[in-house]
C-alpha cells in the first residue's frame, strides 16, 4: 500500500508557472508551511511562548520572528503561528505538554491556506488594487500583519520589508487572489 | 467609504466590519423566566431612535472582535467606539439626541 | 433611482408633468441631485469585478479528478461541486439512477469536502455546545458522534451537522456547506458578548480537511486495506464514531456516518492529500465496482431515508418537532440558544406545518419542488393551501418517484389522499412516514 503522505495537490500550480516576471511587482507562491492557530488566556499564552522560543506579539497587528518562526497578532487572544513542516511534530508535542491543564486551543491549520508574496515597488499598488488599505510604510510597516480584504476574499496580510508583503489566503481563494493581483501586476510587467 | 476605529486596531474601512444591531441589549439569565411578551420584546423591539445610538459592530474581517458603537443614524457620524462589556462612555449624548 | 440617479428619468418625468400641469419644465423644479454628477462609465462601478473576477469560484482539493472524469458541476454558494458524473450516452437521470443503484448495492464515493468545519477547543467546549445546540453534550464521549441541530433565539432551525468529540476538550464540528460563516459568526457573537468567561475557542476548519464519503455495503471492505492503526470492525467501530490513524500514510479523522443509509464512512485527509486519497480509494474500489456520485445522488439517497437538508425542508419557520428532530432536543437541559421560543403555545399547535413522505397515485409521476399542496382540488379559488413539496426525485431502487413535503398537521394524515394543483392538472398524492426506504435502519450495518 502506498505512502501517500509527500503526495501534495497545490491549489495553484498552473496559475504560477504561467505568470510572466516582473522586477517592479513580482507575485511568488510560497513553499509549504506549518500553520498553528492558537487562543488561549494569558497563563497559556506566556506558556506557549517559552514553547515558540519567543514572547507572542501583544501589541495589535504586529507579528513577532525567530529564524523561520513567526507569530502573528490577529485578535487579542488569537495568534497565527508558522513554523517549518520539520519542526511540527516536535513542536506540537511540547505545545501540548506545556499547555496542559491551561485553557487554551491549539488546531493545526497549516493546509487550510497558502502563501503568496507581492514584492518590488509597486507591491503595495499591486495589493491596494484590491485592498482599501493605506499600505504606505508609515501607516503599514515593516512587522505589521492584519486580517483583510482583497477583492472580495479575506486575508491575512504583512509586510517583511519595505517592498514586500506575504499574503495567506484560504485555499480555495487562492485562485481568485492570484488572478485578481495578476490583473493589477498587468500595468507593469 | 466610512472609517470606523476598531477599539483593537484603529481606523478601518467600512468593508472589513459588519453591523451587529442595537447595544446593551443583554440576554436574559433565565428565558423560562419570561412571559411570552417579554421574551417577544428581548428577541423583536428595539428603539431605533433617530439621532445617537448605542450599536454593536464586528471587525469581521480584522481582528474578529465585536464592540459597540455610538453613531448618529441621521448623519453616520461616529461619536465614539468602546469594547464589548465596558460602558457606554460618559459624557456622550443620550440615544436619540443628536452628536453636533 | 438606481444608477441614473435619476439622470434620465428625472428629465423625462419632468417632460411628462409640465404636461399634466400646463407650465414649462423650468417652472416646475428639479428633485434633489446625488452623486454621481457627471456620466460615468458601467465599467468604474464594476472595477475588477468582470469575468472571471467577478467572484471567487472555490473548488475542493478533488475538483480535478471531477473534471477529468466527466463530472457536470453545479454551483453550491461560491462552491463548485460535482453534480453529477455521466457516463457516454447518459441523461442527468440515467446517471443518478446508476450512481443510486451503485451506492445501495455495492460502494459510491463522493466529495464532501465543502462542508463546514469548526474545531471548537477548551475546557468549556461541551457546556458551549449545550448552549447552542437543541442536543445535550456532556455526556457523548470521546471517539463518538451526534447529529447536532442548531436553532435561532426564535426557536428556528438555522443549521444542523454531524459533531464529533475528538477529546474531553476538543470537538470537530460540521455546518452545512452554506452555513459555515453564518454558524461561526453566531458562535462568536455568543461567546464573545455574552458568555466571554466561557474557556473555549472557535477555529474554522473548513479548508483544513479534505473529506471523502464512502457509502456502501461495501464500504468497509474498501477501506479495511488501506487504514493503519485504526480497527473499523463492525464491533471496534459502531455507527456514529470517529477514530484518528492513518490512511495511506496521511493522518486521518475516520468517521463513521452515513448520509445514504448504508454503511458508510467518512475519510477526513488534510486537503493537500485529497486528491491522493481519494484516487487510492478509487483504485482499491475497483474489484467492487466503486462508483463515484455527486449531488443529485447524495439528495436522492438522503431523501429516500427521510434525513432533511436545511434550507430545502426547512425555510427559516421550521421547529425542531416540524420536521420529525423532536427526539434531539435534550430533554433535561435548561436553556439553550432558541428553548424558550419552543415553550411559545403556538410552537405546539397540531396544524403546524410537518414533515412527511408523498407518493404519487401514478408512481411515474414526479412533483415539481415548491409546488402547493391542497385538500380539495375542486374548491373555489383562491384554495386553502395546506403545504408544499419541499424535495422530489425518481428513485431508482424503489422504482418510482418520491417526495417529502411539509403539510400542515401532516403527521395525522397518515395515508391520506391530497392534491397538488398543477397547469397540466391535478396530481394525487397519499401521505406517508417519510421514510421510504429500511425504515429500521438495518442497512446502516451493511
Amino acid at each position: 500500500m502506498a505512502d501517500l503522505s509527500t503526495m501534495r495537490t497545490p491549489a495553484i500550480e498552473a496559475l504560477v508557472t504561467a505568470s510572466p516576471a516582473s522586477h517592479l511587482a513580482a507575485l511568488t507562491a510560497l513553499p509549504p508551511r506549518t500553520r498553528f492557530s492558537f487562543r488561549g488566556r494569558p497563563a497559556a499564552v506566556t506558556a506557549f511562548g517559552t514553547v515558540l522560543g519567543f514572547d507572542l506579539p501583544q501589541v495589535a497587528c504586529r507579528f513577532a520572528e525567530d529564524g523561520a518562526r513567526r507569530a502573528l497578532w490577529l485578535g487579542p487572544d488569537e495568534w497565527l503561528v508558522t513554523l517549518p513542516d520539520r519542526e511540527a511534530t516536535a513542536f506540537a508535542g511540547a505545545a501540548a505538554t506545556a499547555l496542559a491543564g491551561l485553557p487554551s486551543s491549539l488546531v493545526d491549520v497549516s493546509q487550510r491556506s497558502l502563501a503568496l508574496a507581492v514584492s518590488g515597488p509597486m507591491a503595495a499598488r499591486i495589493i491596494n488594487a484590491g485592498c482599501p488599505l493605506d499600505l504606505s510604510p508609515d501607516a503599514f510597516p515593516v512587522g505589521m500583519c492584519t486580517r483583510t480584504l482583497l477583492g472580495k476574499a479575506e486575508i491575512v496580510l504583512s509586510r517583511t520589508d519595505e517592498a514586500r508583503f506575504e499574503i495567506d489566503v484560504w485555499r480555495s481563494f487562492a485562485d481568485y487572489v492570484w488572478r485578481l493581483l495578476e490583473e493589477a501586476r498587468r500595468e507593469f510587467v | 467609504m466610512l472609517i470606523i476605529a476598531c477599539p483593537y486596531c484603529g481606523p478601518r474601512p467600512e468593508l472589513e466590519f459588519r453591523y451587529g444591531g442595537e447595544a446593551h441589549v443583554a440576554r436574559p439569565v433565565d428565558p423560562s423566566t419570561l412571559s411570552d411578551e417579554d421574551w417577544g420584546a428581548f428577541l423583536y423591539q428595539r428603539a431605533n431612535p433617530r439621532g445617537l445610538h448605542a450599536e454593536r459592530w464586528r471587525h469581521v474581517h480584522g481582528c474578529g472582535r465585536f464592540f459597540n458603537a455610538l453613531r448618529d443614524t441621521t448623519t453616520d457620524f461616529f461619536a465614539a467606539t468602546y469594547e464589548t462589556g465596558t460602558p457606554r462612555p460618559a459624557g456622550t449624548p443620550a440615544d436619540g439626541e443628536t452628536s453636533r | 433611482m438606481a444608477t441614473d440617479q435619476g439622470k434620465t428619468s428625472n428629465m423625462n418625468a419632468l417632460g411628462i408633468v409640465s404636461d399634466a400641469l400646463g407650465k414649462p419644465v423650468t417652472e416646475i423644479g428639479l428633485t434633489t441631485f446625488r452623486q454621481p454628477y457627471t456620466p460615468t462609465t458601467f465599467g468604474i462601478f464594476a472595477g475588477h469585478s468582470r469575468a472571471d473576477l467577478f467572484d471567487p469560484v472555490r473548488r475542493t482539493p478533488i475538483h480535478g479528478w471531477a473534471e477529468a472524469n466527466g463530472a457536470v458541476f453545479e454551483d453550491v454558494a461560491l462552491w463548485k461541486r460535482a453534480h453529477y458524473f455521466p457516463q457516454a450516452g447518459e441523461d442527468m437521470h440515467a446517471a443518478v439512477d446508476r450512481e443510486c443503484l451503485a451506492v445501495r448495492r455495492s460502494v459510491g464515493i463522493f466529495d464532501a469536502s465543502t462542508l463546514g468545519k469548526i474545531e471548537v477547543v477548551g475546557p468549556d467546549a461541551a457546556e458551549f455546545l449545550n448552549r447552542m445546540y437543541v442536543n445535550p453534550w456532556s455526556k457523548l464521549a470521546p471517539g463518538r458522534l451526534r447529529y447536532g441541530i442548531m436553532l435561532r433565539e426564535d426557536g428556528f432551525v438555522t443549521d444542523d451537522g454531524v459533531v464529533g468529540r475528538m477529546a474531553d476538550d476538543r470537538f470537530h464540528v460540521t455546518t452545512t456547506t452554506g452555513g459555515a460563516p453564518r454558524v461561526l459568526q453566531m458562535m462568536e457573537d455568543y461567546l464573545q458578548t455574552e458568555w466571554p468567561d466561557l474557556d473555549v475557542w472557535l477555529t474554522s476548519t473548513t479548508e483544513q480537511w479534505a473529506v471523502i464519503a464512502v457509502q456502501g455495503p461495501n464500504a468497509r471492505k474498501v477501506l479495511e486495506p488501506l487504514v493503519e492503526g485504526i480497527d473499523l470492525s463492525a464491533a471496534a467501530m459502531p455507527h456514529m464514531s470517529v477514530k484518528e490513524g492513518r490512511i495511506c500514510g496521511v493522518p486521518t479523522r475516520l468517521f463513521r456516518v452515513s448520509f445514504t443509509g448504508e454503511l458508510g464512512f467518512e475519510v477526513n485527509v488534510p486537503a493537500d492529500h485529497g486528491r491522493a486519497v481519494w484516487e487510492a480509494i478509487v483504485a482499491a474500489g475497483a474489484p467492487f465496482g466503486i462508483t463515484p456520485y455527486g449531488t443529485e445522488t447524495m439528495h436522492v439517497l438522503r431523501a429516500e431515508k427521510g434525513y432533511i437538508i436545511v434550507g430545502q425542508e426547512t425555510d427559516g419557520t421550521a421547529t425542531p418537532d416540524d420536521v420529525g428532530l423532536a427526539w434531539a432536543v435534550g430533554k433535561a437541559k435548561n436553556d439553550f440558544v432558541g428553548k424558550r421560543s419552543l415553550a411559545r403555545a403556538s410552537m405546539a399547535d397540531p396544524m403546524r406545518k410537518q414533515l412527511v413522505g408523498l407518493l404519487t397515485h401514478d408512481p411515474k409521476t414526479v412533483l415539481e419542488e415548491g409546488a402547493q399542496i391542497v385538500v380539495d382540488p375542486a374548491a373555489p379559488v383562491p384554495m386553502p393551501m395546506v403545504g408544499h413539496v419541499t424535495s422530489s426525485y425518481h428513485s431508482a431502487v424503489l422504482g418510482r418517484s418520491i417526495a417529502l413535503a411539509v403539510v400542515k398537521g401532516g403527521r395525522a394524515r397518515m395515508g391520506e389522499t391530497l392534491h397538488v394543483p398543477m397547469p397540466g392538472g391535478t396530481i394525487a398524492v397519499t401521505v406517508t412516514d417519510p421514510v421510504f426506504y429500511d425504515p429500521k435502519g438495518e442497512r446502516l450495518d451493511g
